[in-house]
This record gives structure tokens, C-alpha cells and sequence, in this order.
């Protein structure tokens, strides 16, 4: 019997569903489940909140625009990771944008974590819907309230046309612009790389609302952003082929120490202002990448490193990864499934679960300031 | 790195740095901009540490914390930190056993960056090691820090100004809610109704009082048309043809003023109530502030009051008339002369425009005015023919005891003086008291002309009957002399262009 604690079902049927839950639940009746979806499977989360009502296991769950598996990206079928033990989870709909507000609700989401939060090695896993226009104020929050009580990590759920979509779920309930919160124990944290270089030229993103560019250097967004293109890669974008080429020209928030967090613009506005997944601070100095920038080599080896360092040997564990959609469109497909097969050579992992995620949450090492990223790959041990 | 790089980080922390106006969140995203930029997890600040004390340790005070709960508790305490991690320029420290002196730290540190905020405090960046970067981090941060300290001072100010508005409008608002919690316990014991009412005639303020006496609870009350909830109907136009001009100017007829009127009750019943109202001015509109009493109880008392008097009096004077009657019946000559007197005495009182209530004193003292001769022997009274001067005297008495028998009865008049002085003259030559002009009052120079013309028309058993015209003849003649000139002048209007007549009481009819 196959008693992994990640199992992927290429076909969703409840039969099957259920007895899987049986057999998990006779060796480990305190079980929960997280369940990652793929988009195109959306409409099969009642049969998935059903199958664990009828057993009495505890659900949690996201869709994403795919999945990956076995080194390849998947479309169809489900993730069931199973928690041997269901940890304190918590699904929090509708974030607020409004400070005074939000401020109240993320007191009340610390109020119900810290009872939960006893002892070292615990990490703060956070699934966002990707349409909450600011995570990255949230993560800085956070951080003020639990320090260094745990680590943290997460990604982004929600559809790859970034139109508004219920995507997180629990056993009763489908939401969106929420975050669904789980406090994994024994937990080493997760290790987030991109790889992306440092290019020469800056630019200042002088008007910005959240996630939205509306101009850099004092004239509209997307004028700058043509000729920045056209200069420094030759490459011509208009309104046409904005989302053909946007992926490949995301912007980069400089860092002191050399590292950027990556802004891609998914979307382009009638008044020529840019949407990013993820905020862009007022005044922000931005640099432009692209493509060929990547090291995929050196990514994949930090990486694996850095996880080895954490947690171990990784031959025959089982590890969830996150992969950045904009990152998969930025690469290429060949390029992006190479990295995933890349990642499971290097680290022999017995089972390696995953998602297309729309923004990554955590740090280039395993005690940093959490960041809120695009266009990276974020990597952790399932289970302590 | 390149220069522009380094140049765009600095950048983005200084105007982190130029967006806080208080100190807390000043040190507190400052330092979260820089862990962000440099990966290091946790940061400290302490202001205002003491300068080269020589020992171990400093104990100062921890301003912020951020990325470590451990020291993130002791945000505003004093800890005690090592010397050689607070004083210095900036520089990296990589001294795991140093660091482990930071006892409230719940990982362990091996490398620290210490920037100096001038000479106002000093941040600690503290990290298991240190975190790579191409970045002289010693040197880069050093003009952000100089901003950083000039900013502290500006958010210093910032924050004492502020605490001390914050004061002052603590202080304002407790002597505010002490006014209202006084004026709350005064309006909520009142007696009275006490009602509020704004600029557009609607009710605003409605006391425990006013929910007694009109039935309607405050919730009820408040909001709505205070004219139409309690006036009855007949008031309407003028209350609110007053109000019109009251919304204007602060006046109206009925502003600073008492006055005694009919409220309505809910259900609809009328009641009467004593009004004030006075105006007041909030938020520059008018308001009309009133006190009703119910004064239901005050009007059911009066009227009884009243109507006891009015039957006391009419007892008495029914006494005092039978005693009058009596002493005219002992001298049959006279009988009727003192209704008759009264009679006209009334109409001259009324033809020199005196009220009625003093009308009536001159009336009821008319009609006993020779209660004085009860004394005189009926034989002196009836006998025709000249009295020697005992009996003159005799009967000149009767003034002076008509006054005592009358004066202990407590009338509302001058009763006694009135008959005690009804023999005075004008001019000092009447009797008992030889009064003159002014020192006799008017209702005793009233009932002279009076008394003297109807015994002048009257028969008597020493001479016969005069008439009218004799009479008022006889009186003009004394005018000024015996008789007041006003007065006399009226007696002759009376019967002159008023037709007055004795007819309706013939003499010796009674």
C-alpha cells in the first residue's frame, strides 16, 4: 500500500478519492488534507469537500492555473498532500485595503495564530488569492507582529488570465481575495531563487497605486516601458503584443544586496498604466530584465543547497514546490520543464508536489525578511 | 553593484525616511526598509544612549524592533547592551560571543552592523551571518543615518506637539463631558419639562421630566414638530407665526416671558402649564429653549381657593349688610340711605376710570358707612328738630366707631380708613381727625360727595327732601372747599350727562 503523504489523481472521482482517505485515515486518523488544484478543475471542489465531509477529514485547498508533476506541468487531475497530523489552518476571505482595516484584520489573523505557535520550527505557509492587490504591505505586517516566531512561505493561487476567480477553499466554503493561513510544525521553511541578473539601467516608478504602475519617470507607464524595450533589447511592444511579450520584460525592484524581487505586468490599461502581480511602492526605482537574464544552472543549484542545508539529505523526500507562471511564460515551456526535471534530479526526491503559482512568498535564506516575489521557484520539505 | 544601484536603494529608504511624522513608525519602517534592502532578519534601535561611560555594558533604552519577538516584548525598556556593539562608528561586527551577551534574543546572532544615527541613538542589524552583499555597508548607509537623525528630530517635535493637542483636547473633552453629565443630572431631576427646540421648529432635547408629564418618550419625541406634538390647535398659527420670525432673529412675543397656556398631552387631552422660553444659539442657528410646569394641581387649588373666598365674603358681608340693615331700621328716616349712597359713590368711582376691584372696596365700604351709629340712640337719630352739642358729638362718633367695629375684619380694601374719614373735608374742616387734601383717601372724598348728595335728596325729620338739582347746586358750591374738585366735578357728569338717578332704590325703600 502507498501510504505517501502526496498523491497526485490524474481523474477526480469520488470513489477513489474516498479510498485513498480510507486508507490514510487507518494509519493516521488525525489526518488533514491540502488539496491543490488545477484550473481547469475548479468545478470539482464540492466533490472533493464532499469526499472529506463524508470521511470527517479536515480540507484545505487552492486552485492554481496548473500543476506539476514528474518534471512536467499538468492541467488535469489533483494534488492531495495529506498533513499526518491537521494543523491549525485558518481561511480569511475578502482582505481588507483600507489600513485601519486591514491593521484590525491582521490582528485578529496573529490573535488566532499565536495560541498555535509553540516552539522552534514552524512555518507560516500563506496561499493567497493573487488578486489582493497588497500582499507585500500584509507580509510587512506580519512580520512585525510574529518575527522570528516562524518562517515563512506561501504562493499565489487564483486563474492565469488574472480574471477574479473563488479560488481557495476549506471543507464548506469557496473564496477569493483572501489568504488561506497554515502553521506547518516540525517545519524548516521554504527557499525561494529566481536568478535573475542586475541590468545597468534604472528607471523610477514616480506614480503608483498598489499594483499598479501609472508612470515611470514622470510620463505614462507603458511609453516608457515601449522604449526601454526598444533600446535596451530591441524589441518592439505595442498594445497588440503586450501579452505576448510583457512576460518576457518584467520589472525588477533593486535590492542592497544585489538581490531584485521581480514585478511581472500582466496587464495593460486603457491609460497606458501597467498592472503587476504584486505592489510596486510610489518612487519604487525599477530596472527592466528579461529572459536570457535567468541562470537557471545557478538557480537550481542554490536551491537544492539551500534545502539540503535546511532540512538534510533530500534523496527520497518529499517536497512541494510552487512555480511561477510568469517565470514558465518567461522561459519558455521547454526551458521551464527543464528546470522542474532539473530540480528533480538534483534533489532524487522521492515526490516532488507542486503548482503554476501567480507570485511567491519567502526569503534567499532561511531567516530573511519574507518578500513577496514574482518569477521564482519556491521550494520546501512537505513535512519536517 | 553598480553607482546607480546604490544610488537607487539609498533612494527608496530616504523617502521611506521623508514619509513619517511620528517617531515610532519613523524607526520602525526605516528599519524594515533596510532589512528588506540587506536580508539581515532583525534590526534595533536605541536613542539617546549615555556617552562614554568606560563600562561593559550601557543600559538604554530599546525604541524599536523588528524581525525578533524576543526583543519586539521589550520595545520601551531599558536594556542592558554591550558597550563595544553601541558606541562607534558604523561597522560590521562579527563576533558570535559578543553577541551572545544580547540575553533577550531568541536566536543566535554571529554578525551585527552597527549605524550610527548621529548623535542621536544607533541601529543594530543583527544576523546568523552575514547576509551577502557587494555593498560597503559601513560607508552607504551613512548619509541615509544623517537624514534618518534630522528627521528624528523633526518627528520628536512633531510627536510632543501632538501629545500635547492630544492633552489639551483630553482636557477639553472630560471638562466638556463633566459640563454635560452635570447638565444631564440637572434636566434628568427637573420637575419641569425642559424642551429644546432647533431652527426648523423640530424638537432636539426632551428631559425624563417632559416624557412624564406629555407621555411621550424622548425617542418618540425627538425629531418631531414640537408645535404640532403639543399645542393644541387654536394656538398653531400663532406659535408658529411667531417661530418664523424667532428662527430669524432670536425673537418672538413669547421669548423671556412666563405665561400661563393649554399644552396637549399625548392621546390628546388638554392641561394647563406655566411657559418660559428663552433663546439660544448653536452652531449660529436660533433654538428655543422651554420650561412647562404642570400646573393642573396649582389652577384645581386656586379656583377652590377662590371660590372659598368668595363665599367667605359674601358670609361676612351678609353679616356686616344685616348689621347695616339693623341700624337703619332703628331710624326709619334713613332707611336705604346707605345703597343709595353706595350706589352713586360706584358711579363716581366709575366716571373717574378706576378699576373695578377698587370700585368694589368703595361699594362694600359705602354700604356700611354708617355701621357706626348701632351707638346712637334711636331717639337722637329719629327726633326732628335741633341737637344740642352732646348730641351732634354723639353722632359725629359714628365715623370713629364705625372704624373700630370694621377695622380687625381683614378686607382688601381700606374699609375702616374709608368710613373712619367719610366725614373729612377738603379743605381741613371735617371730622373726627380734621384731614385735608391729600391726607384723605380717595375713596373716603368719594363717599363724602356721595353721602352728602343722597341725604340732600333724602328726607330727614329735621328738614325736607332737597333736589337733585339743589343738591349738585349745594356740592358745586363746596367744590374745592369741602368737597374734592375731581370729584365733584365727576358726581356732576354722572347726573348731568350720564342721567344717573336714586330711582331704582327709592329713598326709604330699605
Amino acid at each position: 500500500m502507498d501510504v505517501s503523504a502526496m498523491q497526485y489523481m490524474p481523474a477526480i472521482e469520488a470513489s477513489a478519492i474516498d479510498e485513498l482517505l480510507k486508507q490514510w485515515q487507518n494509519t493516521y486518523p488525525e489526518m488533514g488534507v491540502l488539496a491543490l488544484l488545477p484550473e481547469a478543475e475548479k468545478a470539482t471542489v464540492p466533490t472533493l469537500q464532499q469526499a472529506c465531509a463524508a470521511r470527517g477529514v479536515t480540507l484545505v485547498g487552492a486552485v492554481f492555473p496548473a500543476l506539476t508533476e514528474s518534471g512536467a506541468f499538468r492541467s488535469q487531475g489533483v494534488w492531495l498532500l495529506r498533513f499526518d497530523r491537521m494543523p491549525y489552518a485558518a481561511l480569511y476571505p475578502d482582505l481588507p485595503r483600507d489600513e485601519d482595516a486591514l491593521q484590525a484584520s491582521l490582528d485578529g489573523v496573529v490573535n488566532g495564530l499565536m495560541p498555535h505557535l509553540d516552539g522552534d520550527g514552524v512555518t507560516l505557509f500563506m496561499l493567497f488569492d493573487a488578486m489582493v492587490p497588497n500582499i507585500g504591505t500584509i507580509l510587512d505586517e506580519l512580520y512585525l507582529r510574529l518575527a522570528n516566531r516562524v518562517r515563512y512561505m506561501g504562493a499565489n493561487a487564483g486563474s492565469e488570465t488574472f480574471q477574479p476567480m473563488p479560488c481557495l477553499f476549506d471543507h464548506e466554503r469557496i473564496v477569493q481575495n483572501g489568504v488561506l493561513l497554515m502553521l506547518l510544525s516540525p517545519h524548516h521553511g521554504a527557499i525561494l531563487e529566481h536568478g535573475y541578473g542586475v541590468p545597468e539601467q534604472m528607471i523610477t516608478a514616480t506614480s503608483t497605486e498598489g499594483n499598479r504602475i501609472l508612470q515611470i519617470d514622470w510620463r505614462p507607464a507603458f511609453e516608457v516601458y515601449q522604449e526601454l524595450a526598444r533600446a535596451q533589447y530591441g524589441v518592439e511592444i505595442d498594445r497588440d503584443n503586450f501579452y505576448q511579450y510583457a512576460v518576457h520584460f518584467p520589472f525588477g525592484i533593486v535590492r542592497a544586496n544585489g538581490v531584485i524581487v521581480v514585478r511581472i505586468p500582466v496587464a495593460l490599461e486603457e491609460d497606458g498604466s501597467l498592472f503587476c502581480v504584486g505592489e510596486v511602492p510610489a518612487n519604487a526605482v525599477l530596472t527592466l530584465l528579461r529572459a536570457p537574464e535567468v541562470d537557471s544552472v545557478h538557480t537550481l543549484e542554490t536551491m537544492v543547497n539551500a534545502l539540503t542545508e535546511l532540512n538534510g539529505p533530500l534523496d527520497g523526500r518529499e517536497l512541494l514546490v510552487f512555480y511561477c507562471a510568469g517565470r514558465r511564460l518567461h522561459l519558455g515551456i521547454d526551458a521551464a520543464t527543464a528546470e522542474l526535471q532539473g530540480l528533480q534530479q538534483r534533489t532524487a526526491a522521492g515526490r516532488i508536489a507542486g503548482a503554476l503559482s501567480l507570485g511567491e512568498i519567502g526569503s534567499g535564506t532561511q531567516w530573511g525578511y519574507p518578500l513577496f516575489h514574482n518569477a521564482t521557484l519556491v521550494a520546501s520539505a512537505w513535512q519536517g | 553593484m553598480n553607482r546607480e544601484h546604490v544610488m537607487s536603494v539609498l533612494y527608496d529608504i530616504a523617502l521611506v525616511i521623508g514619509g513619517e511624522t511620528s517617531v515610532r513608525p519613523l524607526l520602525t519602517k526605516t528599519v524594515q526598509r533596510i532589512l528588506y534592502h540587506t536580508s539581515f532578519p532583525t534590526g534595533l534601535v536605541f536613542l539617546d544612549p549615555p556617552t562614554a561611560t568606560g563600562t561593559a555594558t550601557i543600559e538604554v533604552r530599546l525604541d524599536a524592533a523588528v524581525g525578533d519577538f524576543g526583543f519586539n516584548r521589550l520595545v520601551g525598556k531599558p536594556l542592558n547592551i554591550p558597550t563595544a556593539l553601541l558606541e562607534g562608528p558604523a561597522s560590521v561586527i562579527e563576533d558570535p560571543e559578543l553577541l551572545r551577551s544580547l540575553t533577550d534574543a531568541t536566536r543566535p546572532y554571529g554578525a551585527c552592523l552597527r549605524l550610527p544615527i548621529d548623535h542621536e541613538g544607533v541601529i543594530l542589524l543583527l544576523a546568523p551571518r552575514l547576509p551577502t552583499t557587494q555593498l560597503p555597508l559601513t560607508h552607504v548607509f551613512q548619509p541615509v543615518m544623517t537624514n534618518l537623525a534630522k528627521a528624528l528630530l523633526l518627528c520628536r517635535h512633531n510627536d510632543a506637539f501632538a501629545a500635547s493637542l492630544v492633552a489639551e483636547r483630553d482636557m477639553a473633552e472630560q471638562s466638556l463631558e463633566e459640563t454635560e453629565e452635570k447638565f444631564r443630572s440637572i434636566t434628568s431631576v427637573a420637575q419641569d419639562a425642559i424642551l429644546m427646540i432647533d431652527d426648523k421648529g423640530m424638537l432636539a432635547y426632551w428631559n425624563p421630566a417632559a416624557e412624564r408629564i406629555f407621555g411621550y418618550t424622548a425617542a418618540e419625541a425627538i425629531g418631531n414638530d414640537a408645535h404640532r406634538l403639543i399645542v393644541p390647535e387654536r394656538y398653531l398659527q400663532a406659535f408658529e407665526k411667531g417661530f418664523a420670525g424667532f428662527r430669524q432673529t432670536g425673537n418672538g412675543p413669547i421669548i423671556g416671558k412666563t405665561l400661563e397656556i393649554e399644552a396637549l398631552r399625548k392621546g390628546g387631552d388638554e392641561f394647563p402649564v406655566e411657559l418660559s422660553v428663552s433663546a439660544l444659539q448653536l452652531d449660529g442657528r436660533w433654538h428655543a429653549v422651554g420650561i412647562l410646569r404642570d400646573i393642573t394641581t396649582r389652577k384645581r387649588n386656586g379656583a377652590a381657593l377662590r371660590q372659598s373666598e368668595a363665599s367667605l365674603r359674601k358670609a361676612l358681608l351678609g353679616t356686616i349688610q344685616a348689621v347695616a340693615l339693623m341700624v337703619e331700621k332703628r331710624d326709619p328716616h334713613t332707611a336705604g340711605h346707605q345703597l343709595r349712597t353706595a350706589r352713586l359713590a360706584v358711579a363716581i368711582a366709575h366716571e373717574l376710570g378706576w378699576p373695578a376691584d377698587r370700585i368694589e372696596g368703595v361699594r362694600l365700604s359705602a354700604i356700611i358707612h354708617d355701621i357706626g351709629k348701632i351707638y346712637v340712640p334711636t331717639e337722637i337719630l329719629s327726633r326732628p328738630g335741633k341737637l344740642n352739642e352732646l348730641e351732634i358729638e354723639l353722632i359725629r362718633s359714628h365715623s370713629q366707631v364705625g372704624f373700630d367695629i370694621i377695622r380687625n375684619v381683614a378686607f382688601p380694601w381700606p374699609v375702616a380708613q374709608i368710613i373712619l374719614q367719610h366725614h373729612e373735608r377738603f379743605d381741613g374742616t371735617g371730622y373726627p381727625n380734621h384731614l385735608a387734601g391729600e391726607q384723605i383717601i380717595p375713596e373716603a372724598r368719594v363717599l363724602a360727595v356721595a353721602d352728602v348728595v343722597e341725604a340732600m335728596t333724602s328726607h330727614r325729620p329735621f328738614r325736607p327732601a332737597s333736589s337733585i338739582e339743589e343738591a349738585l347746586e349745594e356740592i358745586a358750591r363746596d367744590r374745592g372747599t369741602h368737597f374734592d374738585p375731581e370729584v365733584v366735578d365727576a358726581c356732576l357728569r354722572v347726573f348731568r350727562e350720564h342721567g344717573f338717578s336714586f330711582e331704582e332704590l327709592p329713598a326709604g325703600a330699605g
